[in-house]
């Protein structure tokens, strides 16, 4: 799959990860970003009264203020509940290490710092153009500068932002999956022989064992059916399987076949799909 | 051939032999992701690396021999989160802050000396030629150096009274105003863009750094020539010391990163950035708290200070203390 990464763990396995997909991170860093605001209009008002409204003053406090609280909150929740915050946890996500290894302090300060530079700082100086680009044309850079780096995570395969890039993390959804049971372990009412186990590989076995993990819906019975039919033909199973044991049929099959599979596998000769005989 | 008589499946008996131990890491886990490794007794803290190390064991044998993919795809997910469960350790912000002032801000500086040194080199060929070249033509190289907003009231055409005043100007400055001084403050752009603009090779900041050192040398030059050489290194210095160390230092960073970019020899870019790319975020991070102290300094202290000689003292210590900070802290750790 396009959005599975794996990395190697220090024990030398390597693991397969799943990268958040842009819209899981725009809506953690939404939430995020709503609740340091929250904190910074309280901020904000506190100092609002502390030296009066609407001077230079203010509004130097006002900016400072708002970019400790931003920064101080990712960093802090980022270091303490290690490579998380709150809208990262809500939608299940982490900033690992692109590598495997332990997140570092250093690159959880890199990644949040970098977004300051990547996005606020020139956001700041295209908003505010009127009161120092003396003309139109200086607006331009901050502009480029600021398309380029939120293009760039659309650019390379990890969804990497500068600050990602420079910090060497990468974000991770991690959903959790239960453990299902498992569909051969049960008592087999339908016998195959050896010869009628020969058709299949192991992609066949992995769609069949998809359809099976699925509903019981009237369609996907249907569906069953339709596939129990084409395997009798195929394996020349001695009758036609009627809809109520199409499942059953199925599942047993399914059994056997892996069975099979697993041994020849073991022994060196893996079939990957129906089409094994040609190609070897 | 007969119907196979019994089924035995590999990864069936497999499943059955290592279950339960899944389940218990999967439960630990659970614990871990809610309240944090504290919420583990004795126990399962002792329990937990091992299993976390046997369920990377059946991840690798389930891949080998089980056809199962949910099975495989259960693994693989507990792998990972047992894997940030133990890894993922809560670090203390405080403990991280003291290590990086300790340590780690100086140790990636020093990694960095030879960009200290390119981007050191070239601001002081900027300085000299700025200096030189006012000497020839003043009017004419002040105007094409230095940019007018920077410039002010201080122009070729200024008395030495005018250069003077705005040395000793008294102005009303608290701590926020220093501190938001230097949010908006032209060098903070600078410094920022010098960092910044390596993503585009290290060429832009290379020509940023040339030009601070020029704009620097003219300014120089302007006073020297009434006579004013002395108190103007002092007005500038006191803070100017911190200032133009951080800009090095992101201008350093800046060129590393450019480097990066373009030289990443036998890695690909990513991976380069990846392994390198932490040191220069210490670089750039201690940078731009040193650019802080810089503004607290221009903003309380060269107030507070009109005589040139203590200037000078303060800017030869801060410096003293900047470059033995940078080159001598955590060198046993």
């Amino acid at each position: 799959m396009n959005n599975q990464r794996a990395i190697l763990v220090p024990e030398g396995v390597p693991l397969q990860i799943e990268r958040a997909e842009m819209s899981e991170r725009a809506t953690a860093f939404a939430i995020d970003f709503f609740i340091t605001d929250v904190v910074a209009i309280a901020l904000l008002l506190g100092i609002g009264f502390m030296f009066g409204a609407g001077n230079d003053v203010t509004i130097a406090a006002a900016l400072f203020a708002v970019f400790v609280v931003r920064n101080a909150y990712f960093v802090c929740f980022e270091l303490l509940w290690a490579g998380s915050t709150p809208g990262k946890r809500l939608l299940g996500l982490r900033v690992i290490d692109r590598r495997g290894g332990p997140l570092t302090p250093a690159a959880v300060v890199a990644r949040n710092l970098s977004r300051e530079v990547e996005t606020f700082f020139p956001l700041a100086l295209v908003l505010s153009a009127q009161s120092w680009a003396v003309s139109w044309w200086q607006v331009i850079p901050p502009a480029i500068w600021l398309i380029l780096t939120t293009l760039l995570p659309l650019s390379n395969r990890d969804n990497l932002r500068a600050g990602d890039l420079i910090g060497g993390t990468m974000v991770i959804a991690i959903p959790k999956k239960q453990l299902f049971e498992d569909l051969a372990r049960r008592a087999q009412s339908f016998q195959f022989s050896h010869d009628q186990l020969q058709h299949y590989g192991i992609h066949e076995l992995q769609v069949l064992e998809d359809v099976l993990r699925g509903t019981d819906s009237p369609s996907a019975k249907a569906l069953m059916t339709d596939i129990a039919a084409r395997i009798v033909r195929r394996i020349g199973w001695r009758s036609p399987v009627r809809t109520e044991e199409a499942r059953a049929f199925l599942t047993d099959f399914y059994a056997a076949q892996r069975s099979l599979l697993e041994r020849r596998k073991h022994l060196g000769e893996e079939r990957a799909d129906k089409h094994y005989r040609d190609s070897s | 051939m007969p119907a196979t008589p019994e089924l035995t499946i590999r990864s069936v008996e497999f499943r059955r032999e290592r279950e339960s131990s899944w389940r218990e890491l999967e439960q630990l886990i659970e614990l871990v992701e809610s309240h944090g490794v504290s919420s583990l007794n004795s126990d399962e803290l002792e329990r937990f690396p091992l299993l976390y190390r046997s369920a990377l064991s059946s991840l690798s044998v389930a891949r080998a021999i089980a056809l199962d993919r949910a099975l495989v795809a259960y693994l693989d997910n507990l792998a990972v989160r047992a894997f940030l469960a133990m890894y993922g350790q809560p670090l203390d912000p405080l403990r991280a802050a003291s290590h990086f002032i300790r340590a780690g801000f100086p140790q990636a500086v020093r990694t960095l000396w030879r960009h200290v040194a390119i981007a050191l080199f070239v601001f002081l060929m900027g300085l000299a030629s700025g200096f030189l070249l006012l000497r020839s033509n003043e009017p004419y190289w002040f105007a094409m150096l230095v940019p007018s907003d920077l410039a002010g009231p201080r122009t070729p055409a200024s008395t030495a009274a005018d250069l003077h005043h705005v040395m000793v100007a008294p102005v009303a400055y608290n701590l926020v105003d220093a501190i938001g001084n230097a949010l908006f403050a032209h060098n903070t752009y600078v410094a920022l863009l010098v960092f910044g603009l390596g993503f585009l090779g290290g060429i832009p900041t290379i020509l940023l750094t040339l030009h601070q050192g020029l704009i620097l040398g003219a300014f120089l030059e302007l006073h020297v020539r009434h006579g004013l050489g002395l108190e103007f290194t002092g007005w500038v210095s006191i803070h100017g010391v911190t200032e133009i160390i951080a800009f090095l230092l992101f201008a350093a960073a800046g060129l590393r990163l450019g480097e990066i970019l373009i030289f990443s020899k036998d890695l690909s870019r990513v991976d380069a950035f990846a392994i390198n790319g932490p040191v220069v975020a210490k670089v750039a991070t201690g940078a731009g708290a040193m650019l802080l102290v810089a503004a607290v300094i221009e903003g309380y202290f060269r107030q507070a200070i009109q005589n040139t000689d203590w200037r000078l003292a303060i800017a030869s210590a801060t410096l003293v203390l900047w470059v033995g900070y940078l080159s001598l802290c955590g060198r046993r750790e």
